[in-house]
């Protein structure tokens, strides 16, 4: 059998393909992290939550309704996002302007009280949501056997980081999200709706973090915490490319999950600590991260 | 006043716990180059943001064209005909020239002052050169003219210039008075706000003197060649 430094390279290989994986799902949750902090300054804990949130939607979407996984694929995300719209208006746009401590401790507290309502409703127990039919089986490449529901998580995220990437880098819309994440009060002095422009920003956020937690779904067991357990990486994810920057997020994302993998690999006590040394030398090298700006 | 298309009425303005503006009065007529006058300082850059509804505090009554717009979001006044131009220029980092000409939208387009593009082009043609340069690539002069430029393309007819001449050379201060002399042969009415006094002397109709929050005198242009001693106490020159 092939080996590669040592292991064995279908192990390898299975492992850059899971750290591909959990790399879409960093780049797709540092995306939309990174674009609120832009536009709104708020660091949002509760992101993580909204990911656990899409996952949970689209099970109650299976469960007492009989949706499947396309369904979800659609409704969700409109659904997280009309919540996410209902907090930026009725809380989050009460403390623009204040320190970035209070956003923070914000959405901690609505991280607190929608994982509360989530344990209250489908308990503690991890619950299983299966992998559509339509996306079942395997891909053989010759080298390898790839689960077909992986590629196509890998498909769909980085399908959507791109159609998101062009949105904002190139397109009328885009160019005026980015002018108002450097001066907001000048855009609006220019006749741009910037209240309604960081709502909806806000709500695609929240709605990309829930079609994430669809994506997520099939391939965990859905606990209340699971957000918890990813939010953390992915604000190391952030800080790496560089607060605010979209190519940054994504890229960092990707890569620091193919690096996870790997330290999987050759050295698994490290697997989970890799990417806040990582981190840690970014910032000691440049502290705004690889491909944000000073 | 006939004709008027802006004004103050009794304007106070607050930077946080700051009393900045105390009690602004004045009226702009249709077509009018009016100038502000006074030493750093004085409000007269914090005039024109009140006007703009960026500060964070402000009372009085402000109309545009007889309209009430006190009230009236930041976002909205746009919409009433103004064009601002910051003294820092705000020229986006993250956009290229075309994309900062091409960003403020097209308030008004049955107003009749919308300048096209090929205009614009034609008035400053080192904007169509730099067309895909990041706009802070761009010199001080060239951003100075995108930052004229891009309200030039709304439709606004009522133009707040803050310190447009500030930093530049001489050559490039020349053009600036040149495309304000065009603009106000096109009815465009402009308020700017000038440091550098030769600048402004010859362009502006009426000079209103601004200290401490106020406007506290106001100069015709006729009456400027005899009141030129008090305008130098003014400026502290």
């Amino acid at each position: 059998m092939t080996e590669i430094f040592g292991v064995p390279a279908q192990v390898l290989y299975g492992q850059l393909l899971l750290g591909l994986v959990n790399g879409s799902f960093y780049a797709l949750l540092s995306l939309g992290l990174s674009v609120i902090f832009g536009l709104l300054n708020i660091v949002n804990f509760a992101h993580g939550t909204m990911y656990m949130l899409g996952a949970f939607l689209a099970y109650a979407l299976l469960m007492p309704l009989g949706l499947g996984y396309w369904w979800a694929f659609i409704l969700v995300p409109l659904v997280a996002g009309g919540i996410g719209i209902i907090i930026e208006r009725t809380i989050l746009h009460r403390i623009y302007g204040l320190d970035n401590i209070y956003g923070l401790l914000v959405t901690f507290g609505l991280t607190m009280v929608i994982e509360g309502l989530v344990r209250v409703y489908f308990g503690v127990s991890g619950l299983r949501y299966p992998v559509p039919a339509s996306l079942s089986g395997m891909l053989d490449l010759g080298f390898m056997r790839l689960p077909v529901y992986r590629v196509w998580v890998i498909v769909a995220a980085l399908g959507l980081c791109l159609v998101t990437w062009l949105v904002i880098e190139r397109t009328r819309l885009g160019a005026t999200l980015r002018a108002g994440t450097e001066n907001p009060k000048l855009v609006q002095a220019f006749g741009v709706n910037v209240p309604l422009l960081v709502t909806l920003v806000f709500g695609w956020g929240v709605g990309l973090a829930a079609l994430a937690g669809v994506l997520a779904a099939p391939l965990m067991q859905l606990t209340p915490q699971i957000g918890h357990s990813i939010i953390i990486t992915v604000f190391g994810v952030v800080v790496i490319g560089g607060m605010g920057s979209i190519l940054g997020s994504i890229l960092s994302g990707l890569t620091l999950g193919v690096l996870e993998g790997v330290a999987k690999v050759y050295y698994p006590e490290a697997s989970s600590t890799v990417i806040f040394v990582v981190m840690i030398l970014v910032l000691l090298v440049r502290p705004h991260g690889l491909f944000g700006k000073q | 006043m006939a004709g008027v298309i802006l004004s103050l009425n009794d304007v106070n303005g607050w930077y946080g716990e700051s009393h900045v503006l105390h009690g602004v009065n004045l009226e702009v007529a249709r077509g009018e180059v009016v100038s502000l006058i006074g030493r750093n300082g004085a409000g007269r850059t914090t005039i024109l943001r009140a006007i703009m509804g960026l500060l964070e505090r402000r009372n009085g009554r402000i109309e545009i064209k007889g309209r009430d717009m006190s009230a009236v979001a930041a976002h909205k006044l746009a919409m009433a005909g103004l064009g601002y131009c910051p003294e820092e220029r705000g020229i986006f980092s993250t956009l290229s020239c075309e994309e900062n000409l091409l960003l403020p939208p097209v308030t008004r387009r049955d107003s009749g002052m919308r300048v096209s593009l090929s205009e614009i082009y034609e008035m400053f043609p080192n904007l169509a050169e730099r067309a895909k340069s990041p706009g802070t690539r761009l010199s001080g002069g060239e951003q100075q003219m995108l930052a004229i430029a891009r309200i030039l393309r709304t439709g606004a007819d009522i133009l707040l210039l803050d310190e447009i001449s500030e930093g530049l050379a001489p050559v490039i201060v020349q053009t600036l008075a040149r495309v304000i002399r065009e603009l106000k042969s096109r009815g465009f009415t402009i308020v700017m706000v000038e440091q550098n006094f030769r600048f402004a002397a010859p362009l502006a109709d009426r000079f209103l003197v601004i200290e401490h929050g106020r406007v506290v005198d106001v100069v015709q242009q006729s009456e400027l060649a005899h009141r030129m001693d008090e305008i130098h106490r003014f400026l502290g020159v």
